[in-house]
């Protein structure tokens, strides 16, 4: 079991600041289809590679922050972020991080989850989205998340070998 | 049951820290939380303004520093654009301009001709505006939701629900949210928005509302009767007192208009004249309050609607206006004022079948959140019909 910690101090304020960045970039065509929630594989990597230090205050103040950045209803992100941070160390808990297809299959539901519950709420306030391609972000986050992951690791963290 | 021996302690303290209640209870905690907030903001939006404004100033530098690559890039192509190219591109904007100061002084005298005019009639000034232009910092990465942020706030005087248009004079969106600095755009093509428009053709009248696509606009509960055809223009019809009038909004796209046999309303699908996914820049509008705005017609200045007029305008007022006047002294006034525009005037902005529609449209607009103030003048209409 490796242990991992933040390469230097804010590394993870400065990734979540960086994802949020991500998720705001004024995208136009095909890509606005398909982009993922930078947020949620952020929040999923640290989730999975330092459980015991996720913050979950810092994560909802984040999620606010997201909120008025996308003007959705204020805790919808907040509520989304949180929810996927302790879905995922809860996860993380029950399977290995570092095989492969358990990442997926952990990937998977928290980003499915995470969606399912942005759908639930913004069907709720009349400004959802129809069709299949709402779940477009979904594989594009599977797909993406091995690069993500590990490029989050060797930047923001240092891996220390524990016996 | 686990205090078998120490190492299996230790290993527990290490992995399951978070299966101890503290961060359970730290997520319940959190979740109600969010969703007592998200119940404040729905119910009453008023009451979470400040935490919003002030969480908006603390990401504005993040979307500053999102921008600055894209500004950094168009200075930079901007810089390295050849001499030759320069030169001919200022050639042709001096051209430009020439043709259109010329323009400008037949304007001037044109509007004094009209203010003139108004004033003999009696009828209420046309408002002039003035423009700044402001640019698009960042968008919003929710989809179906169009909402893109400005570099100007309150402090260069942007305010709550003023009009946006795009570079070529087309409408854009609306003013939703501001801060000193920065400000929220909700564009046309919003979910959440509806823009009154008027068919040029026909003088009917629809509402726009926006889809979530950035390429499409969709008009609800047409009359399957109603003529519209394919490569109809939609221009704002100024009734909701926010946008201005006669202002291009959308065209029928091909295949646009949809009905079902049975169906009780078409379904319209237009094209918005904005390409939403290519712009950077946006005009600001502001009305010179120095000219009220046009809000109720004496009774005899109802002649206005007959008036043959080669210009647009005073017979949009008069019909957007002077109509609730008409409607309390007797239906048979209406009815014999009404064709008369039709005839004479290119634009039969009142007919009878254009009033027809107006009733549903317009009230539904009542109660679409979040867009404009509901309009006065339809509610009488209907009654009349």
């Amino acid at each position: 079991m490796n242990s991992h910690s933040p390469r230097f101090a804010g590394a993870v304020l400065l990734s979540l600041l960086l994802a949020l960045a991500l998720n705001s970039l004024p995208i136009t065509g095909w890509w606005s289809v398909w982009h993922p929630d930078w947020m949620v594989l952020t929040l999923i990597h640290w989730a999975v590679v330092m459980r015991q230090k996720v913050n979950l205050i810092l994560i909802f103040f984040i999620g606010l922050l997201a909120d008025v950045m996308t003007h959705s209803l204020l805790g919808q992100h907040a509520l989304g972020y949180v929810l996927v941070s302790y879905i995922a160390v809860r996860l993380s808990l029950r399977m290995s991080a570092e095989a492969f297809l358990q990442q997926f299959a952990l990937v998977f539901i928290v980003i499915g989850i995470y969606m399912l519950m942005n759908m639930w709420i913004r069907g709720r306030m009349g400004t959802g989205v129809g069709g299949m391609t709402y779940w477009a972000p979904l594989i594009t986050g599977l797909l993406l998340w091995p690069i993500y992951h590990s490029l989050l690791g060797s930047y923001f963290s240092t891996q220390r070998k524990m016996i | 049951m686990f205090r078998q021996g120490a190492e299996t302690t230790i290993i527990i303290n290490d992995y399951n820290y978070h299966a101890t209640p503290g961060f359970s209870f730290q997520f319940i905690a959190l979740v109600i939380a969010a969703l007592s907030l998200m119940a404040v903001d729905y119910r009453n939006p008023s009451l979470t303004r400040p935490v919003r404004t002030a969480l908006s100033l603390t990401g504005y530098p993040l979307q500053l520093i999102v921008d600055a690559p894209f500004d950094i890039y168009t200075n930079v192509t901007h810089y390295f654009t050849n001499q030759t190219q320069l030169a001919s591109e200022n050639r042709h904007l001096e051209e430009q301009l020439q043709i259109y100061s010329v323009k400008n002084r037949d304007m001037q005298i044109i509007e004094q001709q009209n203010a003139r005019l108004r004033q003999l009639l009696k009828a209420p000034q046309r408002p002039g505006y003035t423009f700044t232009m402001a640019e698009i910092l960042a968008t919003s990465s929710e989809r179906g939701r169009q909402i893109v942020t400005l570099n100007k706030g309150s402090r260069d005087g942007v305010y709550e629900k003023q009009v946006v248009l795009a570079e070529d004079g087309n409408i854009f969106g609306q003013v939703i949210d501001v801060t000193p600095i920065s400000s929220r755009v909700m564009q046309l093509t919003d979910r959440q928005h509806a823009i009154p428009v008027r068919n040029q053709r026909t003088g009917m009248r629809a509402l726009a509302s926006g889809t979530g696509k950035t390429d499409q606009l969709e008009l609800k509960s047409i009359i399957p009767s109603s003529d519209v055809k394919e490569g109809d223009v939609f221009v704002s019809s100024g009734l909701d007192m926010l946008f201005p009038p006669d202002f291009p909004v959308a065209k029928v796209i091909p295949n646009g208009v949809k009905y079902e046999p049975g169906d009780q309303f078409a379904n319209i699908l237009a094209k918005p004249f904005i390409n939403f996914d290519n712009t950077r820049e946006v005009l600001l509008m502001w009305k010179d309050d120095s000219i009220a705005a046009p809000t109720i017609i004496p009774p005899e200045a109802t002649t206005v609607s007959g008036v043959p007029s080669g210009d647009l305008t005073p017979s949009l007022f008069g019909a957007a206006t002077s109509t609730p006047a008409l409607t309390p002294t007797s239906n048979a006034v209406a009815g014999s004022t009404t064709p008369a525009p039709a005839t004479t005037a290119p634009n039969p902005a009142v007919t009878p079948a254009a009033l027809a529609p107006v009733a549903t449209p317009t009230q539904k607009q009542a109660h679409t959140p979040n867009s404009k103030t509901p309009s006065k003048p339809p509610k009488p209409t209907r009654s009349a019909q």
